[in-house]
């Protein structure tokens, strides 16, 4: 392979399970299995899927704040599975930055903004002491926090939901990682801010190769930004796909109840979807497609193995026994 | 006419800050009547949690609540006695709060966290534990997880239980504060399809602040938009949809990037105006293209601009 073929970052096959369960009856629970799609300089990858069905667990597990269970994680080219293997080193933390899901718990209530933004200015060397805060400045004013000396030294509780999101933001951005793991960035965002900080992040790719995966509800935001798009259901991605065909032509039944749902101009709150309501059990997983006790389109084989994900086009996997009897 | 179930008068709140008094919200007023789901949407930081912890009486420091008044079924809760409070919070009113997701006890299962607010209601035992089960139920949660402790769900499950027991006890008024952000659209609209049916079924009314417009398009009876401290428009839905009068509420409809158009949505111009020193005359005419002379000096009072419709712009009242 040569470098130019070495994707930035691609896992493997990553899987990782939790113990759940009383002390006596211990339990495996599989948050995510055989995960495997690659990020490239520049690229936005999106990642949808149902709630509880291992987004934020893949972007953890990219952060090395989870272990893996198996498979790999390919860091330009190197499996930091194995050559870091207990922990990430500090160039690597400094590389891979994590916007949190949750803009009330990843802020310190002790700390101002100030700190949070200069703590990893410092520590990657990216300012002295002398400029991290008008470097923090700068910071603030590109994810809209304006004017940045009225935000810049609170402290987060007196800052609004979509404040402290966009401090978190800033904070992502400081060390200038290469790839930021963005756990729903804009969810407490107004749709006009959504927007400017959706551009930002375009703007911080085209210009700084910065590569981002994207976890988001919001799928049309998905679709206006992201290059390619993964859907997560059960801890397994059901079909990786472009933004827009995925939007368009959604190949697997999962992926098609996901576009029923999104809000439409005109729709109603009750209009029918094309699957059945349910959750699946990440505790003792049935055989088979995790989906196929709410599918209306299933096989035989649905119930009982595993589909595999296969090649339905350039750039478009899917994981399937109604693709995989059409493609044989 | 007989009083609406809730009405916010003038509703002034400060956070004392130590540089300065920082006006979160001016003159908000509006109405909700039994049974019926206001939405509020608006920009981030507008003064939406603010209004809806002001109602409730849950701020603390350094907030102020510097005039108006809030009624519930006529009775001012702003005079309320803190036992009065007490009694009032445990019988009538219940919130989702935007913090949802950090919100429980880390060294509390789902089962305890719902016990518990069972239990302050006086439900207790095998009524409460089956209520319980019924509870998770209702917000799409496999029972297994009552004995899950928080770090062991994901964020929209977080979001679920509390949510969920929010509505153990569905008093007449609930406050919702961002309580499907962290849920993705298939789930949201499951949980929306069922709190709109106990709804409809017990009659309480609703106050749901969201940024998804799209959603509450569907659902709610009426809309209010805030910007920078005020409430700036409130028009039932289907008016809203089709005619929203408002510069701002304009620029937010369309910036809702659409699943169904390759067109990039438009973000408004500028950035929202500082709290601390907001701009003179309307807070939107730094930014607003249709903006007239006296919007830079004269503040545009809320008025009645059409049936049940309502908006402060001094463009519409010239028009
Ligand atoms: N530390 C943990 N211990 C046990 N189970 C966990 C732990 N962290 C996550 N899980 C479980 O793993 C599954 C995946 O969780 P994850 O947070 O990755 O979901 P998600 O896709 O991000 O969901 P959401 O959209 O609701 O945020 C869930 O079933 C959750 O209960
Ligand atoms: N304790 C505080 N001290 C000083 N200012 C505060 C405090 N709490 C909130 N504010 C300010 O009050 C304003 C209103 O905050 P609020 O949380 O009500 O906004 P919001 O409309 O709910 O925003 P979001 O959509 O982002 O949640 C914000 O600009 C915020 O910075
Ligand atoms: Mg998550
Ligand atoms: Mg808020």
């Amino acid at each position: 392979m040569n470098a130019a073929a070495t994707p930035l970052l691609e896992l493997r096959d990553v899987s990782t399970s939790f113990r759940v369960g009383g002390f006596f009856t211990p339990r495996l629970l599989k948050a995510t299995q055989e995960v495997s799609f690659t990020l490239d300089r520049g690229e936005i990858v999106g990642v949808v899927g149902e709630s509880g069905s291992g987004k934020s667990t893949i972007a953890r597990l990219i952060s090395r704040l989870v272990p893996t269970t198996g498979g790999a994680m390919l860091l330009d080219g190197d499996d930091v599975l194995v050559s870091e293997p207990r922990r990430a080193s500090l160039a690597y933390r400094r590389r891979v930055q994590m916007i949190f899901q949750d803009p009330f718990g990843s802020l310190n209530p002790v700390h101002t903004v100030a700190h949070h933004i200069e703590r990893p200015l410092l520590l990657h060397g990216k300012a002295t002491k002398e400029n991290a805060r008008s470097a923090a400045l700068e910071l603030l004013d590109d994810v809209g926090l304006r004017p940045a000396e009225d935000f810049i030294d609170q402290h987060p509780h007196s800052l609004s939901g979509g404040q402290r999101q966009r401090v978190a933001i800033a904070r992502a951005l400081a060390p200038e990682p290469d790839i930021i793991l963005a756990d729903e960035p804009t969810s407490m965002l107004d749709v006009s801010i959504r927007m400017d900080v959706l551009r930002l992040l375009d703007d911080l790719r085209h210009k700084r190769g910065l590569a981002i995966l994207f976890i988001t509800h919001d799928l049309a935001a998905a679709k206006h930004l992201a290059d390619r798009i993964v859907v997560m259901y059960a801890g397994r991605m059901m079909e990786e796909a472009p933004a827009d065909q995925l939007v368009k032509e959604p190949a697997h039944p999962y992926s098609q109840l996901l576009m029923a749902a999104v809000p439409r101009r005109g729709g109603s709150l009750h209009d029918p979807l094309p699957a059945d309501p349910g959750t699946p059990p990440l505790v003792d997983p049935r055989p088979g497609c995790p989906f196929a006790a709410r599918c209306r389109q299933t096989v035989a084989a649905c119930t009982t193995t595993t589909p595999p994900v296969i090649q339905l086009g350039p750039g478009h996997r899917v994981a399937c026994h109604l693709h995989t009897a059409r493609t044989q | 006419m007989p009083e609406p179930l809730l009405r916010v008068e003038n509703l002034d709140v400060a956070y004392l800050a130590a540089d300065g008094p920082v006006r979160a919200t001016s003159k908000v007023s509006f109405t909700l009547e039994d049974g019926e789901i206001l939405g509020l949407v608006g920009e981030s930081g507008s003064g939406k949690s603010t209004v809806a912890k002001a109602a409730m009486r849950v701020l603390g420091q350094p907030a102020v609540i510097t005039g108006g008044s809030v009624r519930f079924r006529g009775r001012e809760v702003l005079r309320m006695s803190d036992a009065e409070l007490r009694q009032w919070r445990w019988r009538d009113v219940s919130m989702v709060m935007q913090s949802a997701l950090n919100a429980m006890n880390p060294v509390m299962t789902v089962l305890d966290h719902v016990l518990d607010t069972l239990a302050a209601h006086g439900i207790t035992g095998a009524a409460a534990k089956k209520r319980a089960g019924e509870l998770l139920d209702l917000v799409e949660i496999d029972r297994h997880h009552l004995r899950s402790y928080p770090h062991e769900l994901s964020g929209g499950m977080r979001q679920r239980v509390v949510l969920g027991i929010a509505l153990a006890l569905t008093p007449p008024l609930v406050f919702m504060d961002e309580p499907t952000t962290a849920l993705d659209v298939v789930v949201e609209r499951q949980i929306m399809r069922k709190l709109v049916a106990l709804q409809a079924e017990l009659g309480f009314a609703v106050l749901f602040i969201t940024h998804d417009v799209s959603l509450l398009l569907e659902f709610a009876t009426r809309i209010g938009v805030m910007y920078s401290g005020r409430l700036v428009e409130v028009a039932p839905t289907q008016l809203f949809r089709d005619g929203a009068r408002h510069p701002y509420s304009k620029g937010l409809l369309g910036a809702i990037p659409r699943i169904d158009s390759d067109e990039a949505p438009v973000s408004i111009p500028g950035s929202p105006p500082s709290l601390k020193n907001p701009p003179p005359g309307c807070r939107f005419h730094p930014r607003c293209a249709d903006a007239l002379d006296v919007c830079e000096t004269r503040e545009p009072p809320l008025v009645q601009i059409g049936a049940d419709h309502w908006a402060a712009c001094h463009v519409l009242e010239v028009a």
